[in-house]
C-alpha cells in the first residue's frame, strides 16, 4: 500500500481506515504495480480522481478511492461486482476514460472490535458496566439451569450481599438493554476460620449474575485477542478460547503460568508466586482467604480488569481476578474452587 | 480535553515534621470531562525521590486493591482533591510527584515538586 498516496486515499464516511497504509486491505485482483502508466496528463487524472472520489464513493459498495501516481490512474476499491459495474457506469457518465480507471474488488474496512466493544454472544474477558464502574466479565456459567456469568463481588453495587446490580455490555450508553442482574453474592463475615481479627472475610471475591432473556452467551468461551503472545496490551478481539474445563485446585504450583483476559490490559500472563494466601484488600476492612498471587516484571493487570477469567496454560478455568498492586505487575485471583464453594457448583463448559 | 493535575506541597520542611501533600485534578474547560480512576474509593499514589531518582517513599508501596474502574465526569471548573502526609527521616533535597492510576497504559502524573528537608 505504500505506493498509495495517503493524502489522496479517500474512504466513504461510513467506513473507517484501519491502518490504511498497512496490509489490512486484501485486494482480490492483482496489484497493478507493473501496469504501464496511462498516457493522460497527471493533472487531468487528478481531476478525474476528484470527481470519482466525490461522486463514486457515494455509491453503495464502494470502499476507497485513490489517485495512484505510479500508474497515473484513478483506483476505486469496491466490495463486489455490482458496485464495480456502478463505478464504471458512473465513470463513463463523468467522462473518465476506462483506460484511466482501475476498479478493484476488496474487503470492506471496518472498526476492529475490542474487548471494550459490544460482543455478541457474551464471552469471558469483555467489558461490563454497572453504575459508574467498569469491570470485566469473568466466565459464563450455568447454575441450576440458569444461564449466568460470574464476575468479582466488588463489581456489584455493594461488595457482599445481593442488591440486584444491573449490568450492561459494553456501556449503557452504547447498548441500553441490560444483559443481566446480580443474583448471588454471599455476605462477608467475621469470625470465620482463617479470618484476621477485625476483618470481614470470604474465600472468593466473586458474584453471579443471571442473563436476561434474549441475551446470547457462549458457555466455555473466553475472549481471544489478536496478539501473538501475552502482555502486548492488545485489546483487539480475535475469536475466542475454548475452556478445557474447570481447575478445582485451591493450591497452585509456584512458578506455574497463569493467563487472564480483561478489558484493560487484554491477554496477560505471569507466574504463580504465592498460593492459598490470605490477602488484606487495600483501603478496606476485607480480607480474602486462600487467594493466589501471580506476578510478572511487566504490567499484567489494570483498572477495569476486575472479574477477569484466569486460566491455566492448558486453558482450564482457574479462577476470577479481583485485584492487583499499584504498578500492575502483581495480580490476585480467587480460585474457582473457592468460587464454587461459595456460589455453589457451576457448569463452566458445555 | 486536558485535565490539570497538580501536587501542592511546601518547598521546605524539617526531619520528622509531616509534609502535607494535596493532589488536585481540575477541569479548566467549559465542558464536562470524563475521567477514569482506579478503585471504588479512588486510588492515588505519591512518590518521594532523592535528586538521583531513587525513591525513598511511595504511598502505595505495598498491598493489593480491587482492579475496578470508576468513571467520573468533572463539571466545568470542578476540582477533585486527595490528601496525605509524609514524614522525611533524613535531610536532603527531594522531588515529589502525585500519580493517579487509570485504565491508560501510563497513569496520570503531576509535575515534580521540589522539597528541601533540613535537620
Amino acid at each position: 500500500m505504500s505506493r498509495l498516496n495517503p493524502l489522496r486515499l479517500i474512504v466513504p464516511a461510513a467506513l473507517v481506515v484501519v491502518a490504511a497504509c498497512q496490509d489490512t486491505i486484501t485486494p482480490t485482483a492483482p496489484v497493478a504495480a507493473r501496469v504501464t502508466p496511462s498516457a493522460y496528463a497527471p493533472q487531468q487524472v487528478q481531476r478525474w480522481f476528484d470527481l470519482m472520489a466525490r461522486e463514486g464513493l457515494a455509491l453503495r459498495g464502494t470502499v476507497l478511492a485513490d489517485y495512484d501516481e505510479t500508474t497515473n490512474r484513478v483506483v476505486v476499491g469496491v466490495e463486489h461486482a455490482a458496485a464495480a459495474a456502478s463505478v464504471r457506469a458512473l465513470a463513463a457518465r463523468l467522462g473518465v476514460p476506462a483506460a484511466a480507471l482501475v476498479v478493484r474488488e476488496m474487503e470492506p474496512i471496518r472498526f476492529a472490535t475490542t474487548l471494550r466493544d459490544r460482543v455478541d454472544p457474551r464471552i469471558g474477558g469483555i467489558q461490563i458496566h454497572f453504575g459508574n464502574f467498569l469491570c470485566s466479565m469473568g466466565f459464563n456459567a450455568v447454575d441450576g439451569g440458569q444461564a449466568s456469568f460470574v464476575t468479582a463481588s466488588h463489581c456489584t453495587d455493594k461488595q457482599g450481599g445481593v442488591e440486584g446490580t444491573v449490568y450492561y455490555q459494553p456501556l449503557q450508553s452504547v447498548d441500553g438493554v441490560s444483559i443481566g442482574t446480580e443474583v448471588e453474592d454471599p455476605p462477608y463475615r467475621r469470625n470465620i476460620a482463617g479470618c484476621p481479627h477485625g476483618k470481614k472475610c470470604r474465600h472468593s471475591d466473586a458474584s453471579r449474575a443471571a442473563y436476561n432473556t434474549g441475551i446470547n452467551s457462549a458457555l466455555g468461551q473466553i475472549a481471544r485477542t489478536d496478539a501473538a503472545g501475552p502482555n502486548t496490551g492488545s485489546l483487539v478481539l480475535n475469536g475466542s478460547i475454548t475452556l478445557s474445563g474447570g481447575d478445582l485446585r485451591d493450591h497452585f504450583g509456584i512458578g506455574e503460568t497463569m493467563n487472564k483476559v480483561g478489558r484493560t490490559t487484554g491477554w496477560t500472563q505471569g507466574q504463580v508466586t504465592m498460593t492459598c494466601v490470605t490477602v488484606n484488600v487495600s483501603g478496606t476492612n476485607i480480607s480474602q482467604i486462600c487467594q493466589t498471587i501471580v506476578e510478572n516484571s511487566v504490567q499484567i493487570v489494570g483498572a477495569g480488569d476486575s472479574g477477569s477469567p484466569v486460566y491455566t496454560s492448558g486453558n482450564a478455568l482457574a479462577g476470577v481476578l479481583w485485584g492487583g498492586n499499584s504498578s500492575g505487575t502483581l495480580l490476585v485471583f480467587s480460585p474457582l474452587k473457592n468460587v464454587e464453594d461459595e456460589l455453589g457448583p457451576l457448569q463452566v463448559t458445555p | 480535553m486536558t485535565l490539570e493535575f497538580t501536587l501542592s506541597a511546601p518547598t521546605r520542611s524539617r526531619v520528622g515534621a509531616t509534609v502535607f501533600l494535596i493532589l488536585r485534578l481540575r477541569n479548566p474547560s467549559h465542558r464536562p470531562v470524563e475521567a477514569h480512576f482506579l478503585g471504588r474509593t479512588i486510588v492515588f499514589d505519591i512518590v518521594a525521590a532523592r535528586a538521583d531518582g531513587s525513591i525513598v517513599w511511595r504511598r502505595l508501596a505495598k498491598g493489593a486493591g480491587p482492579s475496578i474502574l470508576q468513571i467520573r465526569t468533572l463539571a466545568p471548573g470542578e476540582t477533585m482533591e486527595w490528601r496525605d502526609g509524609w514524614q522525611p527521616r533524613e535531610p536532603g533535597h527531594y522531588r515529589l510527584q502525585g500519580i493517579l492510576p487509570s485504565d491508560e497504559p501510563e497513569p496520570r502524573r503531576t509535575p515534580w515538586r521540589t522539597l528541601t528537608v533540613t535537620p
